[in-house]
């Protein structure tokens, strides 16, 4: 079991709101024996905006999994990602649960020997975990509505 | 036979469920489908069923022990005891 209160590696997935945070990434991802190869670390923090993509006011936002099928699908662009030149590690944690606005959803963290390949692949691991991992949000509006985004 | 079905987004805000388990007399997806139908309504219905073509809906993924089914239709989908059903909707990662 991950525990990242205490240092210990954090392994890419899905986790409960609450359970992880991106310094304990970043300390996981600084214990990989080859760490020492890479020049930079890239970050990048999916947060809960206050509109919707049709300009709708939201207030909060709920997070729902499939944690066998989306760990399965994060481990498989994690491991796909890897094998590209220059990069040494890559992570992505997504959290679930109930956010409000600018809480953290996710965090897509890439070590690289050099910053233009961290550039280039955190760009793709946001893309492709958008598209292939079981997860869903639903926006909950000012008006008492709410709506799962597809 | 007992089957389990996994809720997830939609399915689990009709539901208020997170999984639910149906006895079922045959073994084809479509007992299923008409049994979640009559018993969350027109809500579940519409979610999951296209009338006009008499299958799931094309967005929804069937999948079953974990393994997604590429078929949409439930009356040639087979099922055995034991097995874990969910249908999932277009996923949307925050």
């Amino acid at each position: 079991m991950n525990d990242p209160a205490n240092g210990k590696e954090v392994k890419s997935g899905i986790y409960s709101k609450g359970e992880i945070d991106l310094g304990s990434i970043i300390k996981s991802m600084k214990q990989n024996s080859n760490i020492s190869a890479a020049g930079s670390i890239h970050a990048f923090i999916g947060i809960v905006r206050s509109t919707s993509k049709n300009g709708k006011p939201v207030v909060s936002m709920k997070i729902d999994a499939y944690d066998d099928r989306a760990n399965e699908s994060i481990n498989k662009i994690c491991e796909q990602l890897k094998q590209k030149e220059g990069i040494i590690d890559v992570k992505i944690v997504h959290l679930k649960g109930n956010f409000e606005l600018t809480e953290d959803l996710v965090y897509v963290v890439v070590a690289s020997a050099h910053r233009e390949e961290g550039f280039e692949v955190i760009s793709k691991a946001v893309e492709m975990y958008k598209k292939e991992i079981a997860v869903w949000k639903r926006e909950d509006f000012s008006n008492g509505s709410s709506e799962w985004v597809h | 036979m007992i089957v389990e079905v996994l809720y997830f987004a939609e399915f689990k805000d009709i539901t208020g469920k997170e999984r639910e388990k149906f006895e079922l007399s045959n073994s084809h997806l479509k007992e299923l489908v008409k049994l979640l139908s009559t018993k969350y309504g027109e809500r579940i219905h519409n979610l999951m069923w296209d009338d006009n073509i008499q299958k799931i809906h094309n967005l929804i993924s069937i999948i079953i022990n974990n393994q997604p089914i590429h078929e949409k239709d439930p009356s040639v989908i087979n099922l055995s005891d034991g097995d874990t059903i969910a249908f999932l909707m277009p996923v949307s990662g925050g």
